[in-house]
């Protein structure tokens, strides 16, 4: 410790001046960088705290939804056409299997999923991977066995995994109707999609304060919002009416060499749909073997438009009727060929009917006998008669994915005089099923436009349950002219000799249909026809209004010979069900 | 001892206030983000108020020991304190990938806070024994020796911000003690030609530190993480601060939130006026090493309270710095303000040192200069 070195004695007198020169450019550089730091300290702080706190919100903010159970869908007998349930999948994480036998583990799993021990390898083999789907769909007895040795530590690196699946017992039963849900949870087409959101719920939400690894803190002073499940509806659809609506449908295309067609059997009292029948269909529980989504969702009830032809003639007779121009003994003769406006129209057979009375026109299904009651009323009159039967708009059916149809408005560019004429006999209309059904049931049930609907009831989570009211849209037709177009209807079904549709069990009314179909690039295509039958009874008190159309029958094209038998069927079978009073 | 106390002025009780009040700030900032109270010993708040403790009873022993005393021990207190690194190398804990820390039971020491101190006190006995010649290249030299040997240590533990530290308290008193501007321009600019050399020797950590530095966003979640969620916390403080118990901060986003990141906790708990009264505090200390180096009686005491300058204000630009983006991440911690016990204790020791320079300006070792072999007496006379 002995250091010795003397020191300048006068370091006061000469140092100091020069320290002080030192000092200040320390003294300097200090000064800069405190600068420095408060103008960061300012920039961040005060200008941008803003953006900065929103970011540090972002980041510590943790949502997490918990979803909330979709409403089952019940048929009007309290059948369920679909649920959805929870389901487990068995979720895999090879990477820290380790300290079990690999194989072992594989052999164990093969014997309980009921799968090849191959199988399961291929999945679990490769110790690298983190996260695969060992088995999806496990039923109850699979996963309580799979989760008990888990729970024994027989094996490990795997958990189940909760996943809700849509399911429909009904399968391909009233599958249009229904519609279906995707991966997402989201409906599609049918009333999973109209009434998606009352299906839903809503989903809970639980916000809290998360770390950087997004584990939640529970000092987080949020509320939890709790699901609300979603409600379970009730279809106005039987299923009893469903299945044999489809079994009738299905066995008329096998008869009559057609591939598509619908069956709608309705109440023409409150407009509910007791069944909707449609080919070509899907099976909403296997979406996995459909490649797209194709045609065959679409909906043709109420998605796809035709001409309806001969059937829309009761529509220009109750025009007719209601605005008093005719009575159903007004007499005209009824030529085989008539032009009007410049246009040949033509009846079936081309045939001259002299002095026939109205009810002859509908017997004879008089193309020319239409023409003469729409001439009667004029156009502004009879498209009056027409939109309120509802064409030209959507029928407000509950089903997503309705169009309109195509009626032309008179006044518009497309419209020609000679299409009143055309349109009298229902052709250069477009139309949906749905639109004719609810445009016949107004004539069944004294004169009311309805809104057509296949949710009858609404039960939510709570435990309230709404009644959907009918819904009156206008009315169309006098009590009296319904009356009187009824009595019309039956006589002239009853005139006709062999008529298909009757049954001598049960009064019905009703009218074939055999439309031409319009080509897509203008024109007719020829040779091909939809065959339809729209009829109601009984004729007192009419309860069911059944409605088959088919289309492009092979063998076979009037609706007489192919759409006529099928609705008898169905008014047999139909009418047997809902126990309505056989003709003594 | 007492004696000291009839000799403070408003100074001496500012800076002591301004001392206590930063290591306040710093025991709230760091309850805030910490275990509780109740968890005893293994909560850092109680750790660091023993520490705390610890340190402010040697802030007094310090300040009112005549630093005089400083000078006798210098050689030895280097020595103690280069064995300490040398013996840290082989028998010290290592966490993070450093061997940094002694472990005395529950208690960690970290020898390079200490070395820092020696060194001023060996460096300031060294260059008033040189003075007369100061501009000599051997003394110049001499001094390079014996701050290389902690920074040399220090590297191998690794610890690049503390060796820093080093060599700042070395060139910041080799400036005020009159080294030739042509001596240190050859080490400024050998410092910048060393620089590309530097970036190839550097640990890839090292080298991430300084690209985010310039960028944080090059790698968010990586290197630039810490950088950007320390601006984050620091923003979202806004004016007024969100309060003790700021989230960013105790939400964990920031990591060593508790040493290199305190300041952004602070910035986040007390806002820009909290930022601004602690950066306030800080240059009340820094401004009072200032007077107490150009009113120092000595020679000694005034390289003395350079060093001690040099290290508090060099840690204090850098821990601040880093936080606010405008220094890369070092790992140096905030004076008084960090958790750790070695650098508050040995911070307090540095500042206890200073303010006994402070009220010991007139007063010698020994009244009389009869103990001639003390180096130091007979060489200042009547001025020590």
């Amino acid at each position: 410790m002995a250091t010795t070195s003397p020191k300048n004695p006068g370091s006061k007198a000469t140092g100091a001046p020069r320290f002080g020169r030192r000092l200040l450019i320390l003294g300097a550089i200090g000064a800069a960088m405190a600068a420095a730091t408060g103008e960061r300290l300012a920039n961040w702080q005060v200008l941008e705290a803003g953006d900065l706190a929103a970011t540090a919100g972002v980041q510590q903010r943790n949502e997490q939804i918990i979803a909330s159970r979709r409403g089952a869908i019940l048929s009007r007998d309290g059948t369920a056409m679909a649920l959805s349930m929870q389901v487990d999948r068995l979720i895999g994480s090879p990477n820290v299997i380790t300290e079990y036998d690999t194989a072992d583990v594989a052999r164990y799993l093969a014997k309980v999923l009921d799968v090849p021990y191959e199988q399961i390898m291929a999945k679990i083999g490769d110790p690298s991977v983190a996260y695969v789907v060992v088995a999806e769909d496990l039923d109850p007895d699979q996963s309580a066995q799979i989760r008990q040795s888990m729970r024994r530590g027989e094996i490990g690196g795997f958990r189940l995994e909760p996943v809700a699946r849509r399911v429909y017992p009904g399968n391909f039963l009233g599958a249009h109707l229904i519609g279906f849900v995707d991966g997402a949870g989201k409906g599609h087409y049918g009333v999973e999609s109209f009434y998606d959101q009352e299906l839903t719920g809503r989903p809970g939400l639980v916000i809290s304060d998360q770390d950087p690894r997004g584990r939640t803190i529970p000092v987080g002073n949020y509320d939890p919002l709790p699901p609300v499940n979603g409600a379970t509806l009730i279809l106005t659809m039987d299923r009893t009416i469903q299945r044999i609506a489809e079994q009738e449908l299905e066995g008329a295309l096998a008869r009559f060499g057609s591939s598509s067609g619908s069956i709608l059997v309705v109440d023409p009292r409150s407009g509910d749909i007791l069944g909707m029948a449609n080919r070509p269909t899907f099976n909403p529980t296997r979406l996995d073997t459909y490649s797209e989504i194709g045609e065959n969702f679409i909906n043709p009830a109420v998605s796809l438009i035709y001409d309806p032809g001969s059937t829309f003639k009761i529509m220009t007779m109750a025009a007719g009727l209601d605005a008093g121009v005719i009575g159903p003994g007004s007499r005209h003769n009824l030529p085989g060929v008539y032009e009007y406006w410049g246009l040949e129209f033509k009846n079936w057979d081309e045939r001259t009917y002299p002095n026939q009375d109205m009810v002859s026109v509908l017997a004879n299904s008089s193309n020319t006998g239409a023409i003469f009651v729409a001439d009667q009323l004029g156009a502004d009159a009879y498209y009056d008669y027409i939109r309120a039967f509802g064409f030209g708009e959507t029928s407000g059916i509950d089903l997503a994915g309705e169009v309109r149809g195509i009626l032309k408005a008179r006044g518009s560019l497309s419209w020609y005089p000679s299409d009143l004429a055309a349109n009298s006999f229902g052709q250069s209309i477009s139309t949906t099923p749905i639109q004719m059904a609810m445009a016949f049931s107004a004539v069944a049930n004294g004169g009311l436009l309805l809104r057509p609907r296949t949710v009858g009831r609404i039960a939510t989570a709570a435990g309230n349950v709404v009644n959907p009211a009918i819904t009156e849209i206008r009315r169309v037709l006098r009590p009296t002219t319904s009356r009187t177009l009824i009595d019309m209807m039956y006589q002239a079904e009853h005139s006709i000799p062999g008529n298909r549709a009757l049954r001598l069990r049960y009064s019905t009314v009703g009218k074939t249909g055999t439309a031409e179909i319009s080509a897509a690039g203008g024109g007719l295509l020829p040779e091909q026809t939809i065959a339809s039958y729209i009829g109601f009874g009984p004729r007192e008190n009419p309860q069911v209004l059944i409605s088959v159309k088919i289309d492009k029958p092979r063998t076979g094209t009037w609706g007489s010979r192919v759409a006529s038998p099928i609705f008898r069927q169905m008014v047999d079978r139909v009418f047997e069900y809902l126990r309505v009073p056989a003709v003594a | 001892m007492f004696a000291a106390l009839r000799r403070i002025q408003s100074a001496d009780a500012a800076v002591t206030l301004a001392i206590a009040a930063l290591i306040t700030a710093g025991l709230v900032a760091l309850a805030g983000i910490s275990a509780p109270v109740s968890e005893g010993f293994e909560s850092q708040i109680v750790r660091q108020g023993v520490f705390v403790a610890i340190g402010l009873a040697l802030f007094l022993f310090m300040s009112s020991t005549n630093y005089r005393m400083l000078s006798v021990f210098a050689w030895g207190v280097y020595g103690f304190a280069m064995l300490a690194l040398l013996l840290v190398l082989f028998f010290g804990v290592e966490r993070f990938g450093a061997q940094r820390w002694f472990l005395f039971g529950p208690v960690q020491f970290q020898p390079s806070e200490l070395g820092k101190v020696a060194l001023i006190i060996v460096l300031a006995r060294y260059y008033t024994a040189v003075y007369e010649f100061r501009h000599a290249a051997w003394a110049f030299v001499g001094a390079m020796v014996l701050t290389a040997v902690p920074v040399a240590l220090v590297l191998l533990e690794p610890d690049l911000g503390t060796s820093l530290v080093f060599l700042v308290i070395w060139y910041c008193m080799a400036f005020v003690a009159g080294s030739r501007f042509l001596h240190l321009g050859i080490i400024a600019g050998l410092a910048l030609a060393l620089t590309p050399v530097a970036w190839f020797v550097m640990r890839p950590y090292m080298r991430e530190r300084i690209v985010t530095f310039f960028d944080p966003t090059i790698d968010p979640l990586g290197a630039g993480y810490n950088v950007l969620q320390a601006q984050i916390a620091v923003g979202s403080g806004g004016l007024w601060g969100r309060g003790i118990a700021a989230s960013q901060s105790q939400l964990e986003f920031l990591r060593v939130r508790d040493t290199d990141f305190i300041f952004a906790v602070i910035a986040e708990q007390f806002g820009f006026i909290g930022s601004v009264v602690v950066i306030a505090l800080f240059f009340i200390i820094l401004l009072y090493s200032l007077v107490v180096v150009i009113r120092a009686p000595n020679d000694f005491s005034r390289f003395l309270a350079t060093g001690i300058l040099a290290m508090i204000g060099f840690e204090i630009l850098i821990a601040i710095g880093m936080n606010i983006g405008l220094a890369p991440v070092t790992g140096i911690t905030l004076p008084l303000m960090s958790a750790g016990g070695s650098s508050l204790v040995m911070t307090l020791v540095a500042l206890g040192m200073l303010l006994s320079v402070s009220l010991h300006r007139d007063v010698a070792l020994f009244h009389a200069s009869s103990r001639g072999d003390l180096p130091i007496g007979r060489r200042a006379g009547h001025r020590l």
